[in-house]
């Protein structure tokens, strides 16, 4: 038999999609805090936001009469009508997170509208209004939200512990408190303080709260400013974290989950990260609202782009060009630094687009004086710079010792011992030497060596499709191989920088190589780290001291010279004190 | 075995047949150098199966005997005594070497000389002969262009034709150098034999310079045509031949030029040099312009700076014309032609260059240009 559900069920059903843990309703509260022009938000929890979870805001209230109003479902102050959800520029719009926070908690709102002398306050349970009248507060909306999901025992089986609940609130009141650095936030936890924002307006200030001064010195400033802005903060490579948990991505103000731009992020530090390691990163992305569709889920953590493509340029562009201008030798190689993104991007459409900023910028979250200019940020951080701007690029001064299993190289440095990979360290002055002659991004020929007798590479079925798809790539190297006839190639020419005395041999490694990543794009970047890894001096090698010193010395004016192409480590360092330890020196 | 040496002669051939000491420890026969007497002469020799060197040195031959001993150690003894007579006694017993030069003594151990491998030598078939000094100059101007790693056997060694004409050639896949000269004696039809580049600069290296001198090398091939045997009067180097088939190289001589420059040698080589000190870090690039009767050599380096030198030029053809070329194919090429100004002959910046001397035709040296965006 079907009928149709008594009001209370539906809205119970309705709140789970909204409604799906502690954190869920502090994010539709801080939301609501926001829009209403809060500069200061305090978050108070019980038992991982369970019992309690109050949000205390400084913004703009809500008058008593309206009160009622705010719990009706789809009743919004944000939107008027269904045309307004195209440019929408503030964070709520469905009007669904209070009523649904209702449907399943005891809640009490007191507010006090900007200038009323008096304030109000609200009390419901399961939905139903218990109290309505006039209150003393001060300004601003106070909302207590008691014994969630007391009346849906299902869900709140389903809630993790205090702890784990709790942490997820940390979690998210940190993403408001980058995405808004003028805003206040603060943060309570059974009484204790976990987290405060000072509402500077310093990004930086709001990262070294949050992830600690050390890690706040080694942030690089990004910005990208070309069809819509980007600007945000990425880790220097030496600062890394094994997940992807501080990739903080922004879009309008709004913390989005966004994987594609996650990877654009991590593109862009190609191989300075050991695998398995990822960068910290705040990125803001302010565009057009009429661009961004955040109506695909309730919970908003998913946004479509009209032009994804462009996007996950610029957020490369911005994050490679703060990587870039941080080791300045790569400018050298690749003048551009938007280049490799816009390899990848193609697409013509996309990038002929442009849009006006200036809207989305006044919507966007308020970058507060103390949000530094591109300009200020070039050079060394007065505030907190206390690290040199390219501490990571300089190598030591080393002195060659010996060579260890045949794949070592043993150095003394002024810190100590240094036990250099051979194969890594070579992979990377190739990598090096071959982006400094590859083509560059205006589609100029790179500079390559023409042979004598054109030489006729076969490959193997298995490497045939690596073969044609990464042709393109491997000529944009220098490597010049023409169809002839049934899986032959003719190779014309070889990287000006490496004479490649077995080319054959090595095209054939490289296209093993690439046949098995099967990256249908990337082609170019795989292309260069395959022929640089391969073109290097292997492990079990025997190397003169002459060879020795010569690596170290290229090694020393590479633009990363501690990660290999592969973002494995070239050389690992054995303390003075490490040592004296270990002979029971001190 | 009972011999006397001046020490000069001895520490000579020594190091004449040094080089073909083998230091792989596979074998350890063949680091022993072999002493034996052969008439009035001290017979040294050494092998390391790819190359083998045979010297003889003037000796008063008291015993006659043979025996091999350590090649390091004899040869570092040797230089180190005085410049006077060396007196070697074997004592067939222990063979042990005991060797005596004014007031200094050595025993030096050996092993049996029936140990050592049997160096090939021609007694009879054809023998050609050429001028020591001119197949010197051959060698020195061809081998460069060899290969000198493995990765493709054959342009390791040195296409050789004896015919009417020697000619010489060598290829590495990016430059090509040819050289031939008229051969005494030479057979009416041809025999093409690939010699290792390596085994001919040892060879270059033993021969006596200077056109002064007669001085004749012998040319013979082993009775199995696997070895090639370059003899003067007091040394026999005998060499393994790679086998295989050499590219056709005729089908790569450009036939025909559309810029023909003639420059002084000495000053396109210093200008090469100059350009290879900027060119040192992007590519080893170094940039040819023509233009006007005049030649602009130029290398840059986005690090480090940038550098032109200008030589004027006889410009024939089209006046105007750019290539570039690997710093060093060029100024090896320079470096070895034997004559006061060269010509360079271009097609276009993808086309091979040629490079010859101006009052010969009988060496060509061929270089592929860079492919350069700039």
């Amino acid at each position: 038999m079907i009928r149709a559900l008594d009001a209370a069920s539906a809205a119970k059903i309705a709140a789970g999609e909204v409604v799906e843990r502690p954190a869920s309703v502090a994010k539709e509260l801080i939301e609501n805090a926001i829009d209403a022009g809060a500069t200061d938000v305090r978050i108070e929890i019980k038992d991982g936001g369970i019992s309690l979870l109050r949000i205390a805001d400084n913004g703009g209230g809500i008058p008593l009469a309206e009160l009622p109003v705010a719990f009706e479902r789809h009743a919004t102050s944000k939107i008027t009508s269904i045309d307004d959800l195209a440019v929408v520029a503030t964070l709520g719009f469905r009007g669904e997170a209070l009523p649904s926070i209702a449907a399943v908690a005891q809640v009490t709102l007191t507010s006090r509208a900007a200038g009323a002398s008096s304030g109000g306050c609200i009390r419901l349970s399961g939905g139903e209004v218990l109290e309505h009248a006039p209150a003393g507060c001060p300004p601003g909306t106070t909302v207590s939200v008691r014994e969630l999901f007391f009346n849906t025992p299902a869900r709140l089986k389903f809630l993790k512990s205090p702890l784990a609940e709790g942490g997820q609130i940390t979690r998210v009141v940190g993403h408001f408190a980058l995405a808004y650095p003028g805003i206040g936030f603060t943060l309570l936890s059974d009484g204790k303080p976990v987290f405060q924002s000072s509402g500077s307006g310093d990004l930086l200030d709001v990262i070294a709260r949050l992830y600690g001064p050390e890690v706040a010195r080694g942030m690089l400033p990004a910005e990208c400013n070309d069809g819509l802005q980007v600007r945000g903060y990425v880790s220097e490579p030496r600062v890394s974290r094994s997940s992807r948990g501080y990739l903080s991505l922004f879009v309008n103000g709004r913390w989005i989950q966004g994987r594609q731009l996650l990877h654009a992020i991590e593109e862009a530090y190609a191989s300075l990260l050991m695998v398995g390691r990822h960068p910290l990163a705040v990125i803001n992305i302010n565009l057009d609202p009429a661009q961004v569709d955040v109506n695909v889920h309730p919970s908003k953590a998913e946004v479509k782009f009209a032009a994804e493509r462009l996007v996950y340029a610029r957020v490369h562009q911005a994050v490679h060009g703060a990587v870039a201008r941080y080791a300045p030798l790569t400018v050298i190689g690749r003048a551009d630094p938007s280049g490799s993104a816009e390899r990848q991007v193609p697409s013509a459409e996309d990038t002929e687009t442009v849009w006006p900023t200036a809207g989305a910028a006044a919507v966007g979250p308020q970058w507060g004086p103390g949000f530094h200019g591109l300009e200020d940020l070039g050079g060394p951080r007065p505030a907190l710079g206390t690290a040199p701007a390219n501490a990571f690029q300089a190598l030591p001064m080393l002195r060659v010792l010996g060579q260890l299993a045949l794949t070592y190289i043993i150095a003394e440095g002024p810190g100590g011992m240094y036990l250099i990979d051979q194969h890594a360290a070579h992979e990377r002055v190739r990598l090096d030497e071959i982006q400094r002659s590859r083509a560059n991004d205006t589609g100029q020929a790179p500079d390559a060596q023409l042979l004598l007798q054109p030489l006729t590479v076969e490959v193997s079925p298995a490497q045939a499709a690596a073969a044609e798809a990464a042709r393109p790539a491997l000529s944009r190297l220098g490597l010049d191989l023409e169809p002839f006839g049934d899986r032959t190639y003719l190779l014309r020419s070889v990287p000006a920088a490496l004479p490649l005395p077995a080319a054959r041999e090595t095209i054939s490694a490289m296209l093993d190589e690439l046949s098995a990543e099967s990256a249908s794009e990337g082609w170019d970047e795989a292309a260069e780290h395959s022929l640089a890894c391969h073109t290097a001096v292997r492990a079990g090698q025997k190397l003169s001291a002459e060879e020795m010193d010569a690596l170290i010395a290229q090694l020393e004016r590479c633009w990363s010279p501690q990660a290999c192409a592969h973002g494995r480590p070239t050389m690992v360092h054995f303390s003075q004190a490490q040592l004296e330890r270990e002979f029971g020196r001190r | 075995m009972k011999v006397i040496c001046p020490q000069d002669n001895l520490s000579r051939g020594l190091a004449v047949v040094a080089r073909a000491v083998s230091t792989r420890s596979t074998m350890p026969i063949l680091s022993n150098v072999l002493l034996a007497t052969d008439g009035s002469r001290l017979r040294l020799a050494a092998t390391n199966l790819e190359l083998s060197i045979n010297c003889w040195v003037e000796a008063e031959v008291i015993e006659e005997g043979r025996v091999a001993v350590p090649a390091r150690l004899l040869q570092e003894f040797v230089n180190s005594l005085p410049s006077a007579p060396v007196q070697m006694v074997l004592n067939p017993a222990n063979r042990v070497v005991k060797m005596h030069c004014l007031r200094t003594d050595g025993n030096i151990r050996g092993v049996s000389a029936d140990e050592f491998p049997a160096i090939p030598t021609v007694e009879d078939g054809a023998v050609f002969r050429q001028p020591a000094h001119l197949l010197k100059e051959m060698i020195n101007q061809v081998a460069i262009a060899a290969a000198t790693d493995d990765s493709r056997p054959i342009f390791t060694g040195v296409l050789t034709t004896l015919g009417p004409t020697l000619s010489m050639v060598a290829a590495d896949g990016f430059r090509l150098g040819l050289r031939s000269a008229e051969l005494e004696g030479g057979p009416e039809t041809e025999t093409t034999l690939i010699i290792p580049a390596k085994s001919l600069l040892e060879l270059a290296r033993i021969l006596p310079d200077g056109k002064g001198q007669d001085e004749m090398v012998e040319i013979a091939l082993s009775p199995n045509k696997n070895q090639v045997i370059f003899r003067t009067a007091s040394v026999e180097l005998v060499s393994r031949l790679i086998e295989g088939q050499f590219p056709n190289y005729k089908q790569i001589m450009p036939k025909e030029w559309k810029t023909q420059v003639i420059v002084p040698t000495s000053e396109f080589l210093n200008a090469a040099k100059t350009a290879s000190f900027f060119a040192r870090d992007s590519a080893n690039i170094v940039r040819l312009h023509f233009e006007s009767g005049e030649m602009a050599v130029r290398a840059e380096s986005t690090e480090l700076g940038d550098n032109e030198s200008k030589i004027d030029a006889i410009v024939e053809g089209e006046q105007s014309a750019d290539i570039a070329f690997n710093a060093k194919y060029l100024t090896d090429a320079l470096n070895v032609v034997e004559s006061e100004q060269i010509k360079l002959e271009i097609t276009s910046a993808g086309a091979p260059g040629v490079i010859r001397p101006v009052d010969s035709t009988d060496y060509v040296h061929i270089i592929m240009p860079m492919a350069t965006s700039r």
